[in-house]
């Protein structure tokens, strides 16, 4: 007879011992189950949030004298782990009609109309303009016409308020130039100055919220603000002849990655990056980071302690068992059955209920899942994180949201038994052959002795 | 040809007293020999030095003419050996077939009738079995092992006299029909009787009374 009969036979001989040890092993499922979900669901919302937390970094390249080109920018964009960009652009320009006349811009309420920006306005390029911050956190709405995307050339965005002043409407052209003033300034524009830009227009905006009340120049104001393409602003304001950006936002995938990603960037050699700033933008992360990480740890060290739990009251019961198995013991040694084959016999019979318990816990998995779900994860004081956009095309006046780790999503996956059935035969390896030490180490005479 | 040989066996527990002091002996097929002596004078560590069970201090002790030393005690205990005891140690949650079965060789339904065991018997709780149910299993035990020898301590120990006596006549049976080595260490001058061979445990040495 094979010690895996005589486990089968003394587990169903012995129904009081191995229901006891079911009811142990089937509570130790469940708790290995319920754990490795939450573990699981703690990580992949950790990952959800993450994601969601929406990680960013801005290259600013002003002082780099046009080197951030749109070619290091595409780049940059083609790194694994950036999941948006946009480069931007700003300066000032004077704006004309497409037969010349100089548009009419609002100056109503100016602090001063500066000589030369009698007809001027702030201009801003973007490659995407839906991505830019006056759209994204200053409440500018586009409300006809299409925006600004990467690849147009010789557009523009206009405000509600310029277009009707002056009877633009979307399809006109219109020009933006640099004054004798303006040139001036642009000290370091070099060779062939092209002074005039046309643009056709292909939306218009309206600027939701009041400028903020700090003392503003006619320029500045928001009604005089055209959004135009990079392309554009690279002829009005040429730099060694390539279109560039004077700034850069990327949108990373998992904000964690970050720091590694720029400082890949900062390994290619295209640009004097000494030259350039960048910075960081994953407070919410940074916050959000912390109170995830508890969570994880919470449930990492209340799997251990389960574990080790498990594992004394296993080697505690198993040890008292098999010593009353001694004479049992004794009589398979004088049969000359080794005691590795009596080992192989009680990791059996162990092995055996803990199939059943484990089985039939992975088949109340879906229960577990929807009370952790619905009891333990609500009732428990979950973080709440506040989650600030960077940019989000359809919910721009939303610049808030809230994730909750209450919706973290718990379900028992194939994994996560597979996970149980391992973690619990090497418990049961470890409980018996602890608990199986001090009578294997007797010699077979010994046990004998002992018993008679 | 002697199937168990002991040569100048010592064995002592402490290393100051030799429980038994220089055993020379020789065991036949066939025959039934019974081992006397008082409590305490070695009889069971006779036993479990000729079973494998322990190693002598000195001396050797053959098995067909060869050292169980070098032939591997286990293995010697698996193949060669049979123990009968005074409990009987019989492994409670097996039946009387189980128990047989457990090292046997040979099937087990034919010994257990041979022993005397009806087949309602077979088929119980050991435990549920008269002390002379219990012996007559671990006796089927021994012969469905097909081991040469059977070592019994004090196998009628814990019986009455009448089924003392047919354990002791069953005993007898397997070494003169079944051509088995049985050698009985026992206090009972009624077993002694019935013996081939009686050897007497003394101070530590082995006579033929
Ligand atoms: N494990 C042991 N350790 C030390 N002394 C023992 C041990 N087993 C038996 N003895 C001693 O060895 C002697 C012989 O014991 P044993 O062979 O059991 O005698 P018997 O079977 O003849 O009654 C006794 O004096 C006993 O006290
Ligand atoms: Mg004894």
């Amino acid at each position: 007879m094979n010690c895996i009969k005589r486990a089968f036979l003394h587990d169903v001989r012995k129904a009081g011992k191995t229901l006891l040890l079911f009811s142990i092993l089937l509570v130790i499922g469940i708790l290995l189950l319920t754990c490795f979900s939450i573990r699981r669901g703690t990580q992949i919302a950790a990952l959800n949030i993450r994601q969601s937390l929406k990680g960013s970094f801005s290259i600013d390249a002003k002082a780099s004298d046009g080197q951030l080109t749109n070619e290091v920018l595409q780049n940059i964009r083609q790194m694994p782990g950036i999941k948006n960009y946009n480069g931007r652009s700003s300066s000032y320009a004077e704006y004309v009609s497409e037969d010349g006349a100089p548009l009419e811009v609002m100056t109503e309420g100016s602090f001063d109309v500066a000589d030369g920006f009698e007809h001027a306005g702030k201009v801003v390029a973007d490659s995407f303009s839906q991505q830019d911050e006056l759209f994204t956190q200053f409440g500018f709405q586009l409300t006809e016409g299409r925006p600004i995307v990467d690849g147009n050339e010789h557009t523009a965005v206009i405000h509600q308020w310029l277009a009707a002043r002056n009877n633009l409407n979307i399809g006109d052209t219109i020009q933006l130039r640099l004054n004798e003033q303006m040139l001036s300034e642009e000290t370091t524009a070099s060779g062939d100055v092209k002074n005039t830009v046309s643009v056709k227009i292909i939306g218009i905006f309206d600027s939701t919220r009041p400028q903020p009340e700090t003392i503003l120049l006619s320029h500045a104001f928001y009604q005089n603000t055209i959004f135009i393409d990079p392309k554009s602003f690279s002829e009005l304001f040429p730099k060694n002849g390539s279109l560039y950006y004077e700034t850069a936002d990327f949108q990373v995938d998992d904000p964690e990655t970050l720091d590694a990603l720029i400082e890949q960037i900062q390994h290619t050699e295209d640009v004097a990056w000494e030259n350039c700033a960048f910075t960081k933008h994953a407070a919410d992360y940074e916050h959000a980071k912390g109170s995830l990480q508890t969570l994880e740890q919470l449930v990492t060290f209340l799997l251990f302690i389960i574990l080790a739990v498990s594992a004394a009251l296993l080697i505690l019961i198993l040890a008292l068992w098999i010593r009353s198995r001694v004479h049992e013991t004794g009589v398979y040694a004088a049969m000359g059955i080794g005691k590795g084959n009596i080992l192989l016999q009680h990791l059996t019979e162990v092995c055996l209920i803990a199939i059943c318990a484990f089985t039939l816990a992975a088949a109340c998995s879906s229960g577990i899942a929807k009370f952790v779900g619905e009891h333990l994860l609500k009732q428990s004081a979950v973080p709440e994180f506040e989650v600030s956009h960077f940019t989000d095309a359809k919910q721009q006046n939303q610049a808030e949201e809230i994730v909750e780790l209450t919706q973290m999503q718990i379900h028992v996956s194939a994994q996560d038994i597979v996970l149980v059935y391992s973690a619990g035969m090497l418990l049961i390896l470890l409980s018996v052959s602890i608990a199986a030490i001090p009578v294997l180490r007797l010699k077979p005479k010994e046990i004998l002795t002992k018993t008679n | 040809m002697s199937i168990l040989e002991l040569r100048n066996v010592q064995y002592s527990y402490d290393q100051k007293k030799n429980v038994l002091k220089n055993i020379n002996a020789q065991m036949e097929r066939g025959k039934f020999y019974a081992i006397l002596g008082p409590s305490g004078c070695g009889k069971t560590t006779l036993l479990s030095l000729l079973g494998g069970l322990d190693s002598p201090s000195q001396g050797t002790i053959l098995f067909d003419g060869q050292d169980i030393e070098k032939l591997g005690l286990a293995k010697h205990r698996k193949n060669n050996i049979a123990f009968i005891f005074q409990s009987y140690n019989l492994i409670d949650y097996l039946t009387p077939k189980e128990n047989v079965a457990l090292t046997s060789k040979l099937p087990p339904l034919p010994i257990l009738q041979l022993v005397g065991l009806t087949t309602e018997e077979i088929k119980r709780n050991v435990l549920k079995l008269s002390g002379g149910q219990q012996q007559r299993v671990a006796i089927a035990r021994a012969l469905a092992s097909d081991a040469k020898v059977i070592l019994a301590d004090e196998p009628t120990g814990n019986l009455d006299e009448k089924t003392a006596a047919e354990i002791t006549s069953i005993l007898k049976e397997c070494a003169h029909q079944m051509q088995k080595c049985v050698i009985v260490v026992t206090h009972s001058s009624d077993l002694a009787k019935q013996a081939d061979v009686v050897l007497q445990l003394k101070k530590g040495l082995l006579q033929e009374a």
